[in-house]
C-alpha cells in the first residue's frame, strides 16, 4: 500500500498542502481532480520526493515503511514512478541512451527490441528513440513517451500528473490503454486530471478525490467525477 | 656559437639534409612567433640536449608507481597486466610479441621503423619529412624541426588494407617518451589503415615540456582513420602539432579524446585537402578539470574541387578549468562545389568553469558552402531532477548527461578504448580521481 498520512507541505515557506490522507492499493486507480493551483502537482511532486517541496509534518509510507526522508532516486528504485506534466527536454541526450541507463539502474535488462516494442505500442516510431530526450516532441508525444517509460519500469505505484492535458484524441487512446495495462499488472495509479474523458478510455472502477486550497474536500466514486464534469468544482 | 641542433644531429649520425634543416630552423627559432591561438611556452628554458627535468624516482617494478598514478589506473579500471606497458616498464619495441606484430604488418605491406632509421634508409623521405610543417610557420614548428629527438615512421604501401589498428605509441617506445617525438605517416595510393596515437592512462614522462609532431600524407584514394588519446600527467606542458595532406579522393577521419591536459595543453591540427573529392572529418572531445588550460586548434583547408570538411568539438569543463576551442574551415579559389561544417560546443559542470569557442569560416569560392554552429551550456537543474525521478543519483545523472553529450564523438572511438574514455567521463562527473 502507498499512503499519504496527514501530509502538510510547504514551498519556500508557503503552505501548499494541509492534512492530506490517501491510501492506494495495488491495482487501484485514484483520480485527483481540482481547480488550477489547488495543490495537485504539489501532491505529485511531494510523493515523488522533489527537493523543492518540504514535508512539514505527516508521512509518506510505502508498503509499511516511511519513505518521507528518502531522496527521489531511491523512491524511484523502490517502485514509485511519476509522469511529469511538463517533461523536460534534454537536448544532448539520446532517448535510447537515457532509457538503457534508466533500466540498468533499476535492475532491469536493457533490451533494445523490447524498448522499441513498447514505444510502438504507444504509437511512437523507433525514430523517437534516436532523438534527444523529449526534444522537438509534440505535447502528446511527450506524454506518450512518459507512459512508455511507465510500461518499461512496471512500477508498484505510478503518479501521473495530467497525462491527458494538451493531447489529441489519438494520444488519449494510447494513454488510456497504457493506464489500463498498468492497472491490470497490479500498479496502483494516482491520476491527476481535469477531464472525465480519460476515465472512459480506462473503463474501470476508480476512486475520486477532489482537492482545493491544498485540502481534500470531497471523496467518492465515478459518480463524483461525473458530477464535477457537469457542474464544476462549485461545492 | 655552437649549434645545439647541429650537435644533436651529429650525435644521432643523421643525414646531411636533416642536420642542415635542423640548423636553419634553429636560426629562425628566436624570432619565430607562437601560433596566435596557443598559450606561449618559454621554449628557450628547456635544454633539448639536457637531462630529463622531472624527478621521478626510478621505477623498476609496479611497486614503485607513484600513488596518484596508481589511484587513477585503478579508478579507470585498466587491468594490471597493461600497467607495465603503459608506464614504459617493458621495452615494447624489443619484445618478441611486437616483433612478430611487425613481421605480420610487413607482410601486409606496412613498414614500421624508427624515424631515424627510416631517414637513413630511404633517401626519398627528404621530400616528406618536415615538409608539412615548414619551420617558418611558427615557433612550435621551428622548435620541433630543430630539436626533434625520436619518433616513428609508418608507411602503408600502395593498396595495402590493414584490418588491425596500428598503435604508434607502443610500436616504438623511443618516440613515445621523448621530449620532441616526430611521427611521419604515409598512406600510399589506395591504402587503408587505422592509427591509434597515445593512450588513456597518463604515461610517466621525464620531461616537463612535450613538443611532439605528426605529419600524415594521405595519397590518392587512401583512407586513414586516426584515434588520438591524450592523458598528460599534471606536471607537463604539451604543444602537439599535426599536419595532414590529403590527395585526390583520399579521406581522413580523426577522433580525438583529450582526457587530461597536464599543466597546459595547446593542440594544433591542420588538414589540407589538396585533391579533388578529398574528405576530412575531425571529432574531438576534451575533459578539462581543476587548474587545467586547453587550447584546441583545428583547421581544415579546402583547396580543390568537391572537397568536404567537418569539425565537431565537444568540451566538458569542471572546477575552474579553462578551455578554448578554435576551429576554422577555409575554402580557396580552387575549392569549387566544396562543403565545410563546424559544430562546436561546451558543457560546463559548475560555475567557475570556462569554455570559449571561436568557430570561423572563410571562403573565396562562390560555389562552396561553409557553415558553423556553436553552443555552450550548463547542466540544468531541471534535467537532473527529471533523471533522478527515474532512479538515477545526482552523480549518475551528471555522468549520463556527459555520456550522452559526448556520444556523437565517442561513436568514432574503438570499443576497447571506449570503456576507459567513459570511465574518465564518470570520474569527471564525480569530481576527480
Amino acid at each position: 500500500m502507498f499512503e499519504a498520512k496527514d501530509l502538510n507541505v510547504s514551498i519556500e515557506g508557503l503552505v501548499k498542502l494541509k492534512g492530506i490522507n490517501l491510501e492506494v492499493n495495488p491495482g487501484e486507480l485514484h483520480v485527483i481532480m481540482g481547480p488550477n493551483g489547488s495543490g495537485k502537482t504539489t501532491l505529485a511532486m511531494t510523493l515523488m520526493g522533489h527537493p523543492k517541496y518540504k514535508v512539514e509534518s505527516g508521512d509518506i509510507v510505502l508498503d509499511g515503511k516511511s519513505i518521507r526522508d528518502l531522496p527521489m532516486y531511491e523512491r524511484a528504485k523502490l517502485g514509485v514512478f511519476m509522469s511529469f506534466q511538463h517533461p523536460v527536454e534534454i537536448g544532448s541526450l539520446r532517448y535510447l541512451t537515457f532509457l538503457l541507463e534508466v533500466l540498468r539502474k533499476n535492475g532491469k535488462t536493457p533490451d533494445i527490441d523490447w524498448i522499441k516494442r513498447i514505444f510502438n505500442k504507444m504509437g511512437l516510431s523507433e525514430a523517437f528513440l534516436n532523438r534527444n530526450v523529449n526534444t522537438g516532441f509534440s505535447g502528446g508525444e511527450k506524454k506518450r513517451a512518459e507512459l512508455a517509460q511507465m510500461l518499461l519500469l512496471s512500477p508498484k505505484y505510478a503518479i501521473l500528473d495530467e497525462p491527458d492535458t494538451g493531447v489529441d484524441v489519438d494520444s488519449m487512446k494510447f494513454i488510456g490503454g497504457a493506464i489500463s495495462e498498468s492497472l491490470s499488472r497490479g500498479t496502483g495509479v494516482i491520476l491527476i486530471t481535469h477531464y472525465a474523458r480519460i476515465l472512459n478510455e480506462i473503463g474501470k472502477g476508480f476512486y475520486v478525490h477532489i482537492i482545493a486550497d491544498g485540502e481534500i474536500k470531497a471523496e467518492g466514486g465515478p459518480e463524483l467525477a461525473k458530477k464535477v464534469e457537469e457542474q464544476g468544482f462549485g461545492e | 656559437m655552437e649549434s645545439i641542433a647541429q650537435k644533436l644531429g651529429m650525435m644521432r649520425n643523421e643525414p646531411e639534409w636533416v642536420i642542415s634543416l635542423r640548423m636553419e630552423a634553429e636560426k629562425y627559432l628566436k624570432t619565430a612567433p607562437f601560433p596566435s591561438e596557443i598559450k606561449p611556452l618559454d621554449l628557450e628554458s628547456y635544454d633539448p640536449l639536457g637531462k630529463p627535468d622531472v624527478d621521478i624516482p626510478e621505477i623498476k617494478s609496479l611497486d614503485d608507481i607513484p600513488e596518484n598514478i596508481r589511484k587513477m589506473l585503478l579508478a579507470m579500471g585498466v587491468p594490471e597486466y597493461e600497467w607495465q606497458k603503459i608506464l614504459g616498464l617493458v621495452q615494447v619495441d624489443t619484445s618478441s610479441q611486437v616483433t612478430s606484430f611487425k613481421d605480420y604488418f610487413e607482410k601486409q605491406g606496412v613498414v614500421v621503423l624508427s624515424l631515424l632509421d627510416a631517414i637513413k634508409r630511404f633517401d626519398w623521405l627528404r621530400d616528406y619529412a618536415f615538409r608539412l610543417m615548414p619551420y617558418k610557420d611558427n615557433k612550435i614548428a621551428a622548435y620541433h624541426t630543430a630539436y626533434w629527438n625520436g619518433g616513428i615512421f609508418l608507411w602503408i604501401k600502395k593498396g595495402a588494407k590493414i584490418a588491425y589498428p596500428l598503435h604508434t605509441y607502443f610500436l616504438i617506445t623511443e618516440g613515445a617518451l621523448a621530449q620532441a617525438d616526430h611521427a611521419l605517416i604515409i598512406a600510399d595510393e589506395g591504402a587503408e589503415a587505422t592509427f591509434i596515437e597515445g593512450c588513456t592512462a597518463p604515461p610517466l614522462l621525464r620531461f616537463s615540456a612535450h613538443i611532439g609532431a605528426t605529419e600524415v600524407y594521405v595519397k590518392k584514394g587512401a583512407k586513414v582513420k586516426g584515434i588520438v588519446l591524450q592523458n598528460w600527467p599534471p606536471y607537463v606542458n604539451t604543444r602537439p602539432y599535426t599536419n595532414v595532406h590529403v590527395e585526390e579522393g583520399g579521406e581522413i577521419e580523426v577522433a580525438v579524446a583529450i582526457l587530461g591536459n597536464g599543466k597546459s595543453a595547446g593542440r594544433y591540427e591542420e588538414v589540407h585537402l589538396k585533391g579533388r573529392g578529398a574528405k576530412a572529418s575531425i571529432h574531438s572531445i576534451s575533459f578539462v578539470k581543476e587548474k587545467e588550460h586547453l587550447d584546441d586548434v583545428i583547421k581544415i583547408y579546402l583547396e580543390a574541387e568537391d572537397t568536404h570538411g567537418l569539425i565537431q568539438t565537444k568540451g566538458v569543463i569542471r572546477d575552474n578549468g579553462i578551455s578554448n576551442s578554435y576551429t576554422h574551415i577555409e575554402a580557396s579559389e580552387h575549392a569549387c562545389y566544396s562543403k565545410g561544417h563546424i559544430e562546436c560546443s561546451g558543457l560546463l559542470l559548475n560555475p567557475g568553469a570556462k569554455h570559449t569557442t571561436y568557430p570561423g569560416v572563410r571562403s573565396v569560392s562562390p560555389s562552396s558552402e561553409l557553415t558553423h554552429e556553436a553552443y555552450v551550456g550548463r547542466v540544468s537543474e531541471e534535467s537532473l531532477t527529471y533523471m533522478m525521478s527515474r532512479g538515477l543519483s545526482e552523480e549518475d545523472a551528471i555522468s549520463l548527461l556527459i555520456k550522452g553529450y559526448i556520444e556523437p564523438v565517442t561513436k568514432h572511438i574503438p570499443f576497447e578504448y571506449l570503456k576507459e574514455v567513459q570511465r574518465i567521463a564518470e570520474l569527471v562527473a564525480k569530481g576527480g580521481f
